[in-house]
């Protein structure tokens, strides 16, 4: 007790004394901060006496030598405490000095603020984490750069100028990692990018089964080109011992889980010779277990590279570079198809076919974290969260989609790329575990599926000609003429892609495909148009690019019609749906109810072939639903329903009383049915009586009117002695009814109106008489007074001198005997239908009207 | 097509429309003619007015015209209550179409030159023919002008309100056909009522407090 007292008591002098050094240290500094202001207001200033200085050479000399040394002092303490600071070159603007001066000095008490949060929560707690300070040159710890960075994204305020570091670096990083030669030219490693199918390389196989071997003898002449799909277990090399793998017993029993060593523990091995090589292999064999992870590249390749191997065991990580002894990676086949030891791979579905491809290793025994995961229902599947979940520990994921063929390899990449193994076993381990607990089949379960990616063989990939339709995202249908170009551009990106060894992508990406084929340039410089930033191949092989599209603008235009299927399929694809109507779909979507009636619109007339149908349904009549239907839609009879509460007696008499009442109302509908009934029977009523008296007077013709009748047309009757008319009415109506009707029979010409039977006076109007009689004196005429006409002497005379006696016998006396026809059977006094003849020509009195008020228009 | 065929909606009627004329419960689509109810065919004639002898051809349900008809058609006899009077034109909910109950009620409007036959223009205020609360009979016209309610008119003498309320909400009774007078103040009012027989009458509330107990 008394020890830790004296301890105590001696480091509390300790940081007395600590604390009053500090304060020395910090009066030190404050005085020669204020020497310095002084000195430095002591330099002649812009605007006064600096420019006169300043055309003296030497006083020039001078401050830049000071000012540079003054910038690397500057760099250094700032370096030196880990804010660093953005250094401006020499001969900068005053203001970006000042700029950079605030920037530093705001990092600075930021940084101080972060510790002093640090160190005060350091009081409460016990492990105090302080940030390691790292110097700009060469991160070595990955993990605590970006913990670092997550803190001071958290505290600081200037993020621009964080992340604006960080841009820069990545920049200059990424300046520095060009890639100046293709790692396939360096190394020798040659692709295979032709049509002809994959073959696979087999080591370490136990000899198979000769079977009956296919020979497939076509007139193409080949030989053996088998067709894939169905074939697959016959070319997997390995696919006996796949088949008949069991799961050693140590996988599936629990055991404790074996924490990774830490990063700077853990001795890593660069492989890049085949020594070491061999070495590696002599390692992974002695182990039971080990993780797997591959880094792969595909832009500047067409079937792809593997850039990286990474093999993490218990204890050692391994980074083995391929490129230099591409062949010899062949020679790890051993280890990877030993089923007795457990390959752990994170999202293997990959690289067991890169693997294939690249080096012909294949697998046997494998478990994948990510199937793991996915059984156990995590949140999430990445590495990352597998690495964050169980190693504590934040993957810094910037150089996924890095270039890794760049050799020499960043520091950063290395690092990057070990931890992605370095946490894989004891994050299978977990994983074991938790699914031990869960369900002990569960693990059998992953084992079988991690086989079946065991069992995937690689394929190259075949060019299809209309490939585009699902590859690409097609915005609008083509004409013949696009359409022409995009296949042949999709080819010609293809073959020169094969031939280059780069991927299509690269040669011609995919929106200056369509693009190309859309505007179909006319010159190279549209093809640049289209194609920006310009790719390198588009560039050397604009000729052939021209070519292909001056041959596609003579296509005829036609509108390219798309055939279902292709649709279909390039929807599918897509994962969209197709919106149109067909005739399926019409009727499944359509509401109408088509069961019981016999046309059906949308189907047409179909003929059913009755037989087919079996009598299991009993199908309902059509005609009965129809009656149904219609009986059912009749008002149904006004039937109370009393609703009685549930539990309580009914009110037999209350409700007895309420429904009598109801049945007594009568509808106001009802009363007005009653009235129209009633009305409807009076009217009736009236009818009859006036039937009645009708059929009992008579039918006398109304003598009284009364101004309410009808204006009647009398046939107004005259004495024909007056009026030289030929008939004659006597007697009484009936009789004169009889007679007109006998004359109308017999005479069914219309009366013609004869002049002769009239006298002059009569006819004419008052000024052709007058006319008539100026004649008459003017030309007296004896003959006339005497009996005979003047108008027609000379023809008379020529008649009379033919004229013969009238013989009085032969003539024909029958008309005497006929009755006398009435031809004027209308009495007219003022001749108005000889009148109005003439007078419609005339049309005077329409003219006059104005005077014409009171009179009465006789027009008919 | 068979006068008297049962027919639902959707089957074909006629494979073209021919001589015929189209009447109701029928279609047309792609030159043919679809039934558009459930019914029978009926054919009949008329003659129009160049006296020419027109067949028309339908889908109806009966013979009565009440019953194919399911909303209010013209000239149909409904009975309506009067909601609120204005100055033109009283606003009513068409209750029922002949005996047709209906859940929903009809927005209408009686408008003020239908209330008597033969008088355009009236200087009387609404008051004095109905009021709210009333119930009337009416016809269903067929008004142009006015496209999105019903407009009916009290214009016939059969028409006119049936049963109305007083201002205590007890019934009024009829004295003659022009006044109605409340059975508790013995107040006349003005009202045109229907020449129907008065059979029935809107239970006073008094009556109802007395059966409730």
């Amino acid at each position: 007790m008394s020890n830790l007292k004296e301890e105590d008591v001696q480091d509390e002098e300790m940081i007395r004394q600590r604390t009053l050094n500090m304060r020395k240290r910090v009066e030190e500094i404050m005085r020669n901060g204020a020497t310095l202001v002084r000195e430095s207001n002591g330099l002649p200033k812009a605007g006064a006496d600096f420019e006169l200085y300043n055309s003296f050479p030497t006083f020039n000399a001078f401050m830049k030598r000071s000012e540079e040394r003054l910038n690397a002092l500057m760099g250094k303490v700032t370096n030196s405490i880990g804010c660093a600071m953005r250094v401006p070159d020499v001969g900068a603007s005053v203001e970006h000095y000042t700029e950079c001066v605030i920037e530093a000095q705001d990092n600075i008490a930021e940084r101080v603020a972060t510790l002093h949060e640090a160190l005060k929560k350091a009081e409460k707690d016990e492990i105090v984490k302080v940030p390691e300070f790292i110097t700009k040159a060469g991160p070595t710890n990955n993990k605590t750069e970006a913990e670092i960075s997550e803190a001071m994204k958290t505290f600081s305020a200037n993020i621009g100028t964080v992340l604006a570091a960080k841009f820069r670096e990545r920049r200059e990083e990424a300046a520095q990692m060009i890639v100046h030669e293709k790692p396939q030219k360096t190394y020798n490693i040659i692709a295979d990018n032709s049509v002809a199918p994959f073959v696979s390389v087999k080591h370490h196989a136990i000899e198979k089964r000769s079977g009956i071997v296919v020979v497939d003898d076509d007139e193409s002449g080949r030989i053996g080109w088998t067709n894939a799909e169905a074939e697959t277990e016959e070319e997997h090399p390995y696919i006996a011992e796949i088949l008949n793998f069991k799961v050693p017993e140590s996988q599936l029993e629990s055991a404790e889980p074996k924490k990774f060593n830490a990063l700077k523990n853990t001795q890593l091995t660069m492989v890049d010779t085949k020594e070491k090589l061999e070495a590696l292999k002599d390692t992974l064999n002695s182990v039971t277990e080990f993780s797997v992870d591959l880094e792969h590249h595909e832009m500047r390749t067409y079937l792809g590279l593997t850039c990286l191997i990474q093999i993490s065991t218990r204890d050692e990580d391994f980074i083995i570079d391929p490129f230099p002894m591409w062949d010899c990676i062949g020679i790890l086949n051993e280890p990877f198809t030993n089923p007795k030891i457990l390959k752990v791979f994170h999202g293997a579905d990959n690289d067991v076919l890169w693997l294939q491809r690249d080096f012909g290793i294949h697998i046997v025994n494998l478990f994948d974290t990510y199937v793991a995961m996915k059984k156990l229902k995590y949140p999430k599947f990445s590495l990352a969260y597998l690495a964050f979940r169980f190693a504590d520990v934040i993957l810094d994921k910037q150089y996924q989609l890095a270039d890794w063929r760049a050799r020499p390899l960043r520091n950063a990449m290395i690092n990057y790329a070990r931890e992605d193994t370095h946490y894989l076993l004891y994050s299978y381990d977990m994983l074991r575990e938790q699914l031990l607990k869960q369900d002990k089949k569960d693990l059998n379960v992953v084992y079988s599926e991690c086989n079946d990616l065991c069992v995937r063989v690689y394929k190259k990939p075949v060019f299809k000609p209309k490939g585009y339709l699902t590859d690409l995202k097609l915005r609008f249908t083509f004409n013949s003429r696009q359409d022409h170009a995009l296949t042949s551009l999709y080819k010609w990106r293809d073959v020169v892609a094969r031939q280059e060894d780069e991927s299509p992508q690269f040669v011609l990406p995919n929106h200056m495909l369509l693009a190309l084929a859309e505007q179909l340039p006319r010159d190279v410089g549209g093809i640049y148009a289209c194609c920006n930033p310009l790719p390198h191949f588009v560039k050397k092989l604009a000729g052939q690019i021209l070519k292909i599209i001056v041959e596609a603008r003579e296509v005829k235009l036609e509108k390219v019609k798309v055939t279902a299927k292709e649709n279909n399929d390039a929807q599918e694809a897509r994962g969209v749906m197709s919106d149109s109507m067909d005739h399926i779909t019409s009727i499944l979507k359509s509401k109408i109810d088509f069961t019981h009636t016999k046309f059906d619109e949308e189907r047409g007339e179909i003929h059913i072939d009755k037989t087919e149908e079996s009598s299991d349904v009993l199908r309902k009549d059509e005609l009965q639903s129809l009656i149904s239907v219609l009986l059912s839609s009749s008002i149904p009879s006004t039937e109370a329903m009393v609703v009685v509460e549930k539990g309580k007696k009914g009110d037999v008499k209350k409700i007895k009383k309420l429904v009598d009442e109801l049945d007594k109302f009568v509808t106001p509908f009802e009363c007005y049915q009653m009235m129209m009934i009633t009305k409807q029977k009076q009217e009736e009523e009236e009818r009859k009586e006036a039937e009645r008296k009708r059929l009992e007077e008579g039918d006398k013709p109304k003598t009284l009117f009364s101004h309410h009748d009808a204006v009647v047309v009398r046939k107004p009757q005259f004495d024909s002695k007056l009026l030289n008319v030929d008939t004659v009415k006597v007697g009484d109506s009936d009789d004169t009814q009889q007679q007109r009707d006998s004359t109308m029979e017999q005479d069914k010409e219309p009366p013609v109106f004869d002049p002769s039977r009239f006298s002059d006076d009569q006819l004419m109007s008052k000024k052709a008489m007058k006319r008539k009689r100026e004649h008459a004196k003017r030309n007296i005429d004896v003959s006339v007074v005497l009996g005979e006409s003047s108008s027609s002497d000379p023809k008379k005379q020529k008649t009379d001198a033919e004229l013969e006696e009238f013989n009085y016998e032969e003539a024909d006396s029958s008309a005497f005997e006929k009755p006398v026809k009435d031809n004027n059977a209308e009495f007219d006094p003022f001749h108005q239908k000889y009148r109005l003849k003439n007078k419609s020509k005339t049309n005077k009195s329409m003219k006059k009207s104005s005077n014409r008020s009171g009179t009465i228009n006789y027009k008919k | 097509m068979i006068s008297g065929t049962l027919v639902a909606p959707g089957d074909k009627v006629l494979d073209g429309i021919g001589d015929y004329k189209m009447g109701n419960g029928l279609y047309e689509a792609n030159r043919r003619v679809y039934a558009s109810v459930t019914g029978y065919v009926n054919v009949y004639g008329f003659r129009d007015k160049t006296d020419n002898l027109v067949q028309v051809i339908e889908v109806r349900r009966s013979e009565n015209q009440l019953d194919n008809e399911l909303l209010p058609f013209n000239g149909a006899v409904v009975t309506a209550k009067v909601m609120a009077v204005g100055l033109r034109f009283a606003k009513c909910d068409i209750i029922s179409i002949g005996d047709k109950v209906y859940k929903k009620r009809f927005s209408a409007l009686l408008p003020k030159k239908k209330l008597r036959p033969l008088e355009p223009e009236l200087s009387e205020p609404f008051k004095n023919f109905v009021r709210p609360n009333d119930y009337i009979l009416a016809k269903v016209c067929d008004d142009a002008g006015i496209k999105d309610k019903f407009v009916l008119s009290i214009a016939e003498d059969e028409l006119g309100v049936v049963l109305c309320r007083g201002k205590y909400g007890e019934p009024m009774q009829k004295v003659d056909w022009n006044t109605v007078v409340s059975t508790r103040t013995g107040r006349t009012e003005l009202r045109k009522m229907a020449k129907v027989p008065q059979k029935c009458m809107l239970p006073s509330y008094s009556n109802q407090t007395d059966s409730a107990a």
